[in-house]
Formats: C-alpha cells, sequence, structure tokens
C-alpha cells in the first residue's frame, strides 16, 4: 500500500497528482496522472496531453486512495529504480 | 563512511532490506499491471514500464513472480497478452510449453509437469 510513510520510495506511475506549487505560473494547479519518470522530471498526462514537469522546486500534491499528500519534489530526485532505496526512512 | 558500516547500521539492515522488499515487489506488480494495461495504446510506453520494473527486480534483489516473468518478452520488453501479441502452444511429446512474441517472433519454451 501506498502511505504517507513510505510514499519517497514507491511508485508514482500511475499516480494522480496536482501541482501544488511551482516556479512556472503556467504549470500552477495542473492535474493529471503520471506516465512517466526520469531522475529530474515526470511526464504528466493532463486533458489528453503529456507535460514534463521539474521535481525541483515543485510541491506535487499526490491523491491517494485514503489522504492527498504534498511531497517535495526534491525529496524524489533519484532515478526511479534508486528510489526504492534511498527514497526509504534511514532507521 | 568505513567499511564495514557502523554498528547501527548494521544492526538496522534486517529493517531496511524488509522495508525495501515489501515496497520494491509493490511497485513490481502495480508497474507490470499498468505495462499490461497500456500496451494498445503505447507500446513503448508498455516497454519502458516492463524494462523499470526488471531494474528494480535487478537492484532490490526481489523477484519477478515466475507467472509474470514467463509473460515478458525478453527480446522486445513486451508484456505479453495470450491472444493478442502472444501464441501459446503445448508440445506434450517433451512437455514444454512454447510462448512465442507475435511483435518480435521471438520465442521461448519453458518445462511443464504432467499431473497424474
Amino acid at each position: 500500500m501506498i502511505t504517507s510513510q513510505n510514499i519517497t520510495a514507491h511508485e508514482w506511475i500511475g499516480l494522480k497528482v496536482e501541482i501544488a506549487k511551482s516556479t512556472d505560473p503556467t504549470l500552477q494547479g495542473l492535474e493529471g496522472i503520471v506516465r512517466d519518470e526520469t531522475m529530474n522530471t515526470f511526464t504528466i498526462e493532463a486533458k489528453g496531453k503529456l507535460r514534463q514537469v521539474q521535481k525541483q522546486k515543485t510541491i506535487f500534491s499526490a491523491k491517494l486512495p485514503a489522504e492527498n499528500v504534498e511531497v517535495d519534489g526534491s525529496l524524489l530526485r533519484f532515478r526511479p529504480e534508486d528510489r526504492v532505496k534511498k527514497g526509504t526512512r534511514k532507521w | 563512511m568505513n567499511f564495514m558500516g557502523s554498528r547501527s547500521t548494521r544492526r538496522n539492515y534486517g529493517k531496511m532490506r524488509s522495508a525495501v522488499t515489501a515496497v520494491a515487489r509493490e511497485r513490481i506488480e502495480l508497474l507490470l499491471s499498468q505495462a499490461i494495461e497500456i500496451l494498445p495504446r503505447d507500446t513503448d510506453l508498455a516497454k519502458r514500464y516492463v524494462g523499470l520494473a526488471q531494474r528494480i527486480s535487478t537492484r532490490t534483489k526481489v523477484r519477478i513472480p515466475k507467472d509474470m516473468k514467463h509473460y515478458l518478452c525478453k527480446n522486445c520488453g513486451q508484456p505479453l497478452i495470450p491472444g493478442k501479441n502472444a501464441r501459446i502452444r503445448l508440445r506434450s511429446g517433451n512437455s514444454r510449453i512454447i510462448i512465442s512474441c507475435l511483435s518480435c517472433g521471438s520465442f521461448r519454451r519453458y518445462p511443464y509437469r504432467k499431473l497424474g
């Protein structure tokens, strides 16, 4: 299950997200499904269009089944396959 | 970082490991189910999802379940859906199941055990 604890380690592809804060005013409030992920960007499909959004200096609000979680994009700046280990909280 | 890792990192290895494998298993499952879903719309994206799942598997030493792994094309990386882009035939003589990918033409044989 994706929870607010493990979201930095979990899969973002397929997740519904909204951009809560961005330095680009045209991206503000963009809402859609994450289709692809690179180390520094997300590709979000919104209204049938693909838009590539940087992770740095962006705050994403992820819509989980139970709750909405706001995540600072700079915490996600790893390659998607590296995020499983690096995104896991250290005890 | 010293060579052996500090005492606390060694003590917490098991906790880290179980958290990582649990997440990795879920991510692999999510990616493969989405790859199958998106295949008719976007083949390249489906291949990308399969590739990501395989890379997560190698990085975290979590195996892709055998029933899923057999239905991923090892040559072109597509998820194989019987009747859509895969053909399945049984060879009862030598007890082999043959799964062929219809988009690239490669095939793989896996043994099966006869019951009874």
